[in-house]
């Protein structure tokens, strides 16, 4: 195809209005150059190929290092038994549930936090005092109002996930330029509409920081309160092939979880540019 | 409609003590009347419109709409700083205060159409502002203040942040969409050209506490082109409106006013 211009197989580019923007188009994502991206997997696989080659030299004890190999195969068989879709399965769920249970309400008390003057002045010495308290310590408390099953663990992890996501939900909204609230007001917005319309799309990108802090709190704290008094869970699985020496069970106990971690701030991240399509995201 | 504003202040309390931004500023505009105010920077020019609005309560004093009978807002505040909604498109700001007044959807979208077409916004409907540039922004601003069809129309330095040929080409928008679509209009600016370009009459400002210090009838006929700033009477009128704020200026300073 040749235009114009004569240049072949290239469209002249299209007009532009000021200077920036083109009518129809959208900016696309920026891609990370190649060479990042095949780093960013080179290093872990290297990293792999040095563990694996010091155990088959004998460098390091394969008792404490299980070598990747046998790591792999053992996922593998673990996944083909059905046991580790059990456990990762009943570890998703107290983690599903507590996360909703404790980041949604969180969300919504920090931008009323972030809103009024009159919630904040009511609700942030609480926050402020028990959000440095590590959410670990209340387990034995927790468990002792709440039992030693599954609630106990949901309710740990809706604590846990709770604050992150009010504090980033307040200052999302305490960010928002003073500009657009005047702006609300001015077109007669009423304090629903100035919500819906200005405290929540203006805070999201914040709120949605606060849900990924949250998720990971989530993440953690699952694993720590399965290693008590649980059966079923990635934690519990780990924490069993602890007792019995079975390490390389422990590790591959260890590596599933940290690839649902990824899986699931992956999945968040895409939900949030999903949602939050005006802001620029890195 | 006409505006009186009748002996404003505005004090405000800072921790280093009171801040008289605004000190009885009396004036009262014409019908359909464009008034440009003027003055040195801090002399509570934004004050003044923000108490015009209705989002900053004088300290002291009244403002008063008579005849507001436009079938609108009662006023629309075009701002300075970027104010259009980062999570709307181009489309959803300027129909949000048709929204925000209950309009059904299809009849905003239609009106916010018109108006985006008028400032030469068309082909940006469903785009989001970050995608536009600094000058097409303001223009977004301005068509979500014209489609409230307001009684009176406040506009706060809207293209102070803008080079000087897109500022003079939107200033030209702005007297289209004003001379088919009059309103009352305060167009505060310290830009004394533009100030005597687009007024009828320019208001000059003192340094702080704000009160005016003069008020000049514009005497050249509409419509006007760019070529009247050479015109001897606007380079006349220019200069003794500059000389009375760098007094204005030098007094603030501490000098010898």
């Amino acid at each position: 195809m040749r235009d114009s211009t004569g240049v072949i197989g290239r469209k002249a580019h299209p007009p532009t209005v000021a200077g920036t923007a083109v009518p129809g188009s959208r900016p696309s994502q920026v891609r990370t150059p190649i060479h990042r991206r095949l780093l960013a997997l080179a290093v872990p696989l290297v990293v792999l190929a040095a563990w694996e080659a010091s155990v088959q030299a004998g460098v390091v004890h394969r008792l404490f290092f299980p070598p990747p190999s046998l790591v792999f195969e053992t996922m593998l068989k673990l996944l083909i038994s059905g046991e580790l879709l059990g456990h990762v399965l009943a570890s998703l769920q107290r983690v599903f549930i507590g996360f909703l249970l404790g980041a949604i309400p969180g969300a919504l008390l920090g931008l009323s936090m972030g809103w009024s003057p009159t919630v904040r002045a009511a609700a942030e010495p609480l926050v402020s005092a028990l959000y440095p308290v590590p959410k670990v310590a209340l387990l034995p408390m927790i468990m002792l109002l709440f039992g030693i099953g599954d609630l106990s663990k949901v309710i740990v992890i809706a604590v846990g996930a709770f604050f992150p996501a009010v504090i980033n939900a307040m200052t999302g909204v305490v960010g928002i330029s003073p500009v657009y609230f005047e702006v609300a007001s001015n077109c007669g917005a009423g304090r629903w509409k100035t919500f819906t319309r200005v405290v929540i799309p203006g805070s999201l990108p914040v709120v949605f920081a606060g849900l990924r802090l949250a998720l990971g709190m989530a993440l953690i704290l699952v694993v720590t309160a399965e290693f008590v008094a649980a059966r079923t869970g990635v934690g519990a699985m780990i924490w069993q092939a602890w007792e019995t020496l079975r390490t390389e069970k422990l590790y591959a106990g260890v590596v599933t979880w940290a690839i649902i971690g990824l899986v699931s701030t992956d999945l968040l991240r895409r939900l949030e540019r999903r949602v939050v399509r005006w802001h620029r995201h890195t | 409609m006409r505006l009186r504003c009748q002996n404003l202040s505005k004090v405000y309390h800072a921790s280093a003590g009171e801040i008289v931004a605004l000190a009885g500023v009396t004036f009262a505009t014409r019908e359909q009347e464009f008034v440009s105010i003027v003055g040195p920077s801090g002399c509570g020019k934004t004050t003044l419109l923000k108490v015009v609005a209705g989002l900053v309560a004088p300290t002291s004093g009244e403002v008063l709409y008579e005849d507001g009978e436009s079938g609108g807002a009662r006023n629309a505040m075009v701002f300075q700083e970027d104010s259009v909604f980062p999570w709307m498109t181009v489309i959803d700001n300027v129909a949000f205060p048709l929204e925000a007044q209950g309009v059904r959807r299809g009849e905003r979208l239609r009106l916010a159409q018109a108006y985006l077409g008028r400032v030469g916004l068309s082909p940006f409907y469903h785009h989001y502002p970050h995608e536009l540039s600094t000058g097409m922004r303001q223009r977004v601003g301005i068509a979500r203040a014209f489609v409230r069809r307001p009684a009176l129309l406040l506009m706060d330095e809207p293209f102070g942040a803008l080079d000087a040929q897109m500022k003079a080409v939107l200033q030209e928008q702005l007297i289209e969409l004003w001379s088919t679509d009059a309103r009352t209009v305060l167009y505060v600016t310290h830009d004394i050209e533009e100030a005597l370009f687009l007024g009828d009459r320019v208001i000059v400002m003192s340094g702080r506490p704000g009160r005016i210090q003069a008020d000049i009838e514009v005497p050249f006929p509409r419509p006007r082109r760019h070529a009247i700033r050479a015109d001897a009477r606007f380079v006349a009128l220019k200069e003794e409106i500059w000389d009375l704020i760098k007094g204005e200026v030098l007094r603030t300073l501490g000098g010898t006013g």
